[in-house]
């Protein structure tokens, strides 16, 4: 049991609620690392979607044997970092990223979260066979909770769920069938769906790629906690052109020519072919909305809000 | 300050009754550690697993571990007789310029001073050394080890500094991503030398110092004045529990303003309360 590699159960995607739903609890959609935990006795393995021992990354976890009282059990649930009072998973990639060496220095810069919300193994028997709500009343009954571990709550409506969760400008919220096993991945399974809302982020702007000579995407970056690397330096996080009219390009430009910098301020090179690029000192931020991350730490589908041109200088 | 040892420094048949000193000592901060509820000083006992008690020092024996939990126990007397006689004496055996030894070589430094009539002997060779330019090359048995070591002037006094023997010293070779043969180009080379240009300097220690260490015993001592020391108060961390609960608070408010829905949703929820928790 404890060395077995399980894939973690995955949802399909639906853009709105399903009629009917009486069917359903829901739960908000974590943004963040996707872990299941094997404690058995003392011992502890932390594990990935990629099915990879992730057991020292995240030594908040070290206690979970405590908390279920030494019982052999197997969680399911999301490793978060908070960052402005809701999950960042760009926070959290940081921490996903760090290995033994740096976590002592970046684990109080970035403190992370385990958010439970199921249970495949119990005492001395899989309960993957159970239905989900017996499941849930199990992690009630057995889970002990601290600062660093806690219980998904569980809400029966899912408009109201949906619509905090949009104005918390959290990611999405995920619809359980409660009478349904759990289903190992990676295949999507139709018990569980998640319906996404659309992240909005604030982003340093660190450059302009250039067409010829006319300027064509903002060159977008975010900083990195505690990071050893030079003072100013940011991540690329991606480029953004969807939003932006020619008239304010043109300004961001203008802009840009008189605030270059002659070498870059991203921290990783952005990848531009065939593009000429003028890089500026991070100094203006804009907002834009995306749909998800990329496993590479890119926006996916970025799109510039409105509010970008109330955004003033830093 | 107090001698390490005595013995003699000889070179061709001069020999010279000499008595070592250290030449350095560390000002890093030491700290004590104390039992924290009452802060006294902890106590390290030496105690043999076997026999289960706390072992006397007559009772200790040395031995080298030459294979896993096999050792060969040597006494005192034993390893001084294998040292031979040289155990207090500094033989000379070359003299070399300075520039042609390595800093890396160096280990710990030791001032000599002479013993009793050993002192014309000493300034002639003091005098000689400092006339010629040359620095001495020297075997030296301190403890059970046998060292190469330097003996050069040092203001009024000679010193003497221990030397790690050539197996000692790590070949580069072994460190990984050393660059060979990389192109420089002329511009960046004349770029960076002018930079070291411009910082060059004689070298002046006194102007270097440890501010880490300055900071902490200003802090000791404002302690020890009885001043309140201000400790900046770490920022409010977030805790994933406020945001679970503004969560549940949003979603209950919207509940009871739930008006004009098709459906009559009464709150059938599952609060995770920190204390106590609900059943459904």
């Amino acid at each position: 049991m404890f060395e077995e590699k399980i894939s973690p159960m995955e949802p399909q995607s639906r853009a709105n609620l399903k009629e009917g739903d009486e069917d359903y609890s829901f739960q908000v959609k974590w943004d963040g690392i996707r872990i299941l935990a094997f404690v058995d006795g003392e011992k502890l393995r932390l594990q990935g979607r990629s099915l990879i021992n992730k057991t020292s990354n995240y030594p908040e976890l070290a206690v979970l044997p405590e908390l279920v009282k030494g019982k052999r059990i197997i969680l399911d649930g999301e490793i978060i970092a908070l960052q402005e009072n809701r999950p960042s998973f760009y926070a959290v990639m940081q921490r996903e990223r760090t290995g033994s060496a740096g976590i002592s220095r970046i684990r109080s810069l970035i403190p992370v979260f385990y958010m439970v919300f199921d249970l495949l193994f119990f005492d001395d028997s899989w309960v993957m066979n159970k239905q989900w709500s017996a499941r849930q009343e199990m992690l009630e009954k057995y889970l002990k909770e601290n600062d660093h571990v806690r219980l998904t709550p569980s809400f029966e409506d899912g408009e109201i769920l949906l619509d905090t969760v949009r104005k918390k400008k959290m990611e999405g919220i995920v619809a359980k069938k409660k009478n349904s096993p759990y289903v190992q991945g990676p295949r999507k399974s139709s018990y569980w769906y998640k319906t996404k809302i659309e992240q909005t982020i604030e982003a340093y702007v660190g450059g302009i790629s250039l067409k010829n000579t006319n300027p064509a995407s903002l060159l977008l970056g975010m900083k990195e906690e505690g990071s050893e690397g030079e003072i100013g330096k940011i991540r690329y996080i991606g480029s953004v052109s969807s939003g932006l009219k020619t008239k304010e390009l043109g300004a961001w430009y203008n802009w840009a020519l008189e605030n270059s910098l002659s070498a870059s301020p991203f921290a990783n090179a952005p990848l531009h072919p065939g593009r000429k690029l003028l890089y500026v000192k991070p100094v203006r931020k804009v907002e834009v909305t995306f749909n998800e991350w990329t496993p590479d730490i890119k926006l996916r589908a970025p799109r510039l809000t409105s509010r970008s041109e109330q955004l003033i200088h830093l | 300050m107090r001698a390490m040892w005595k013995g003699s420094l000889s070179f061709g048949l001069v020999n010279i009754p000499v008595r070592l000193f250290s030449a350095t000592e560390s000002r890093t901060l030491k700290f004590r550690h104390l039992h924290a509820p009452c802060h006294t000083p902890l106590e390290y006992q030496k105690v043999c697993s076997t026999c289960k008690k706390e072992v006397p020092w007559e009772e200790i024996a040395r031995g080298y571990e030459y294979e896993k939990d096999h050792f060969v126990v040597l006494s005192e007397e034993e390893i001084k007789s294998a040292a031979g006689e040289k155990e207090r004496l500094i033989e000379i055996t070359d003299f070399v310029n300075i520039e042609e030894i390595d800093p890396i070589f160096f280990q710990n430094s030791y001032y000599l001073a002479p013993d009793g009539p050993g002192s014309r002997p000493y300034a002639l060779l003091r005098e000689a050394m400092l006339e010629s330019g040359k620095i001495a090359v020297a075997t030296i048995t301190l403890r059970t080890k046998e060292s190469m070591a330097t003996v050069r002037t040092f203001g009024d006094a000679l010193a003497l500094s221990t030397m790690f023997f050539p197996d000692e010293v790590r070949s580069v070779q072994e460190l990984p991503d050393i660059p060979h043969g990389v192109e420089i180009r002329e511009k960046e080379l004349t770029m960076a030398k002018q930079l070291i240009e411009n910082l060059a300097a004689p070298f002046q220690p006194e102007k270097y110092h440890d501010n880490y260490r300055a900071k902490v015993i200003e802090l000791i001592q404002a302690r020890v004045e009885g001043k309140e020391v201000a400790v900046a108060p770490s920022p409010q961390k977030e805790k994933v529990i406020d945001l679970l609960e503004a969560l549940q608070a949003s979603v209950e408010k919207a509940q009871g303003k739930g008006k004009g829905r098709g459906k009559d949703k009464t709150a059938k929820t599952s609060p995770r309360k920190e204390k106590v928790s609900a059943k459904k």
